[in-house]
């Protein structure tokens, strides 16, 4: 097993009644979980989310998050279970978000293309600024903001970085992330890390290990198939198991 | 011919031209020497009359470059707070020639950045070439000067890919330093920095002296660039004060006529460069001072219609009216998205 990236943060304390909420990318954390690739022993899990392009049918009123429309409720059972199509967060103790259309190239690879450029620089208050707004700009993040707010426990692990190889089509004008280095990623995973710590979240980060070619994630931990489908977003089961056991709490209880 | 002025047209006449006109009928004051489409890339610099300049271009789809864009996610109003997006890079307002002729030489590796920094009360870092570019100013001068070197490299950019460059002559007061002759942007201890007058020297240059420096600046452009086309224009907002001797409205006519004399010269000795009358439109007796707010010194939004309307229409008058170019952006459809329901299904079926 390799050693825990410490730069990849730890998990809040997740123990009680656990909802991990997402889009897609729960597929692998989910996988990974009935798997036994990872667990979380302390935790009562349940599941709440939709696919990506849905995320918008999902909206929150005095607290809850409730599918907008039937088809909608109709995708969200198919994760929730059926009767759970409303979000109360009063019936958990703790969030897990997971990818939930949080993009983190999104941020990184224009910032990453920024660092170097010889003509784009910005201080560092604006680059926080910045990571505020991309933040707060993703529904899910308001969502567990708000829960956080309502004094749970909130982790979020945004969706990671493409994968190498189909990923190259997927960074368009931002050719110069290619050169991206772990002291540029330091930076903005501090921003983004700060901000979102301002809103009692914790962001998780990518494990450095797992990335390759300045902005991808390494192509071993793609989705299977990727070669054929062209997906360089999802990630496999393997890859949700090595961040969430990165972020420590899972293998330190299982250690312990 | 009996005379000169006998086979002169209308406009060569006042009665015609301007007293029977009056200031909304008033046309042809420009005949440009260069045509500028919405497809060349324009880049503008200047005093903060320039700002004006490059909205109204990018308003109407001309293709105005920015060379140094704000970082993605920012709020339109930090944007303009930290300075981007007002000229085609962060160098604040470049009041007077000798100043644009330092950004130049700075960028093109003429003369070496400078190491003097203003350190202000909190112990914030100031760029004297412009102290006001990041509002808090600067952590240290590490950062200080790799912002810098950043918007070196943006001018540098701008002159490389510009079709046209614009220039709004603003001020010929400036401060310096008296031992390393650095221009600054705006007087020390004012709203940055701290005055020492052993240091500190101000200058008013001759009319003489500031067409030697434009036409310098000129011909460095069109070395950097030998395409580019200059388009000069004189800022019409009087000066915030005067630190020569005298009152602040002579001085201002000083400056201005200074100003507005050289670019003319300039305009009529380079083939390459033209200059545009918005100064004459904003503060001619005929306008009756209708385009500045009650201060006598901000320029009203009609005022900036009526400049950029007179530039428009003049440059249709003799090269045609163009086309708006309308570019649909296209749309990429990830693989990502297409696979979401897939992945979903996988784990939840």
């Amino acid at each position: 097993m390799p050693s825990r990236d410490t730069k990849t943060g730890v998990l809040p304390d997740l123990s009680g009644r656990l909802c991990i909420f997402g889009d897609s990318h729960l597929g692998s954390i989910k996988t990974a979980l009935d798997c036994g690739m990872v667990g979380f022993p302390d935790s009562e899990l349940s599941y709440y989310g939709l696919v990506g392009p849905q995320f918008r049918m999902l909206d929150m009123h005095a607290g809850r998050i409730h599918p907008r429309s039937a088809a909608a409720a109709k995708a969200v059972a198919q994760v929730a279970g059926a009767g759970a199509e409303v979000l109360n967060p009063d019936h958990h103790d703790a969030f897990l978000f997971y990818g939930a259309r949080l993009r983190s190239a999104a941020f990184l690879v224009p910032f990453l293309h920024r660092a170097h450029h010889p003509a784009l620089w910005q201080s560092r208050a604006a680059l926080e600024i910045a990571a505020e707004r991309w933040l707060i700009s993703t529904r899910a993040f308001r969502f567990a903001a708000t829960f956080a707010a309502m004094g749970k426990r909130v982790a979020f692990i945004p969706a990671p970085l493409f994968s190498e190889g189909p990923g190259m089509n997927m960074i368009g004008e931002y050719d110069l992330a290619t050169r991206g280095g772990v002291k540029d990623r330091d930076v903005l995973w501090d921003a983004m890390i700060t901000r979102a710590r301002a809103h009692n979240v914790t962001l998780l980060r990518q494990p450095e290990d797992t990335i390759t070619g300045g902005c991808f994630t390494k192509a071993s931990f793609a989705v299977d198939g990727m070669a054929q489908t062209g997906d360089a977003g999802h990630k496999s089961p393997a890859f949700a198991a090595r961040w969430v056991s990165d972020c420590g709490a899972v293998m330190r209880r299982k250690a312990a | 011919m009996t005379n000169p002025y006998a086979e002169a047209g209308p406009e060569a006449f006042w009665r015609t031209a301007v007293a029977e006109t009056g200031p909304f009928a008033l046309s042809g004051l420009w005949t440009p020497k260069f045509q500028i489409r919405q497809d060349h890339r324009i880049a503008t610099f200047g005093s903060c009359f320039a700002q004006h300049f490059s909205r109204a271009l990018a308003a109407r789809d001309y293709r105005w470059i920015d060379c140094e864009p704000a970082p993605p996610f920012l709020p339109e109003e930090t944007c303009s707070e930290l300075n981007y997006g007002v000229f085609s890079a962060r160098t604040c307002n470049i009041y007077t020639v000798n100043m644009l002729g330092q950004w130049l030489d700075m960028a093109c590796g003429v003369t070496e950045p400078p190491d003097e920094v203003w350190v202000d009360a909190n112990g914030r870092f100031r760029d004297p070439l412009r102290p006001l570019i990041e509002p808090d100013g600067f952590d240290d001068r590490k950062a200080l000067f790799a912002a810098r070197a950043a918007t070196l490299a943006a001018i540098r950019d701008a002159i490389e890919q510009a079709d046209v460059f614009v220039f709004t002559l603003g001020l010929t007061e400036s401060w310096a330093n008296r031992r390393t002759g650095l221009e600054y942007a705006i007087c020390p201890g004012t709203v940055a920095g701290t005055f020492d007058p052993d240091t500190h020297v101000f200058r008013n240059p001759t009319t003489g002296m500031l067409a030697k420096r434009l036409r310098r600046v000129l011909r460095l452009l069109r070395q950097q660039n030998p395409d580019i086309q200059v388009l000069l224009t004189v800022s019409p907002v009087p000066l915030t004060a005067t630190a020569a001797q005298g009152h602040v409205l002579t001085q201002t006519t000083y400056s201005k006529s200074a100003l507005r004399a050289v670019a003319g010269e300039a305009a009529n000795e380079m083939e390459f460069v033209d200059y545009f009358p918005s100064y004459e439109i904003i503060t001619h007796p005929v306008f009756r001072g209708m385009f500045f707010a009650p201060n006598m010194r901000s320029v009203v939004p009609q005022g900036i219609d009526t400049v950029m309307s007179h530039f428009f229409a003049d440059q249709a008058r003799v090269f045609g009216a163009t086309n708006r170019s309308t570019q649909q952006a296209a749309k990429d459809t990830s693989a990502t998205e297409l696979h979401c329901e897939e992945e979903m299904l996988n784990a939840f079926a």
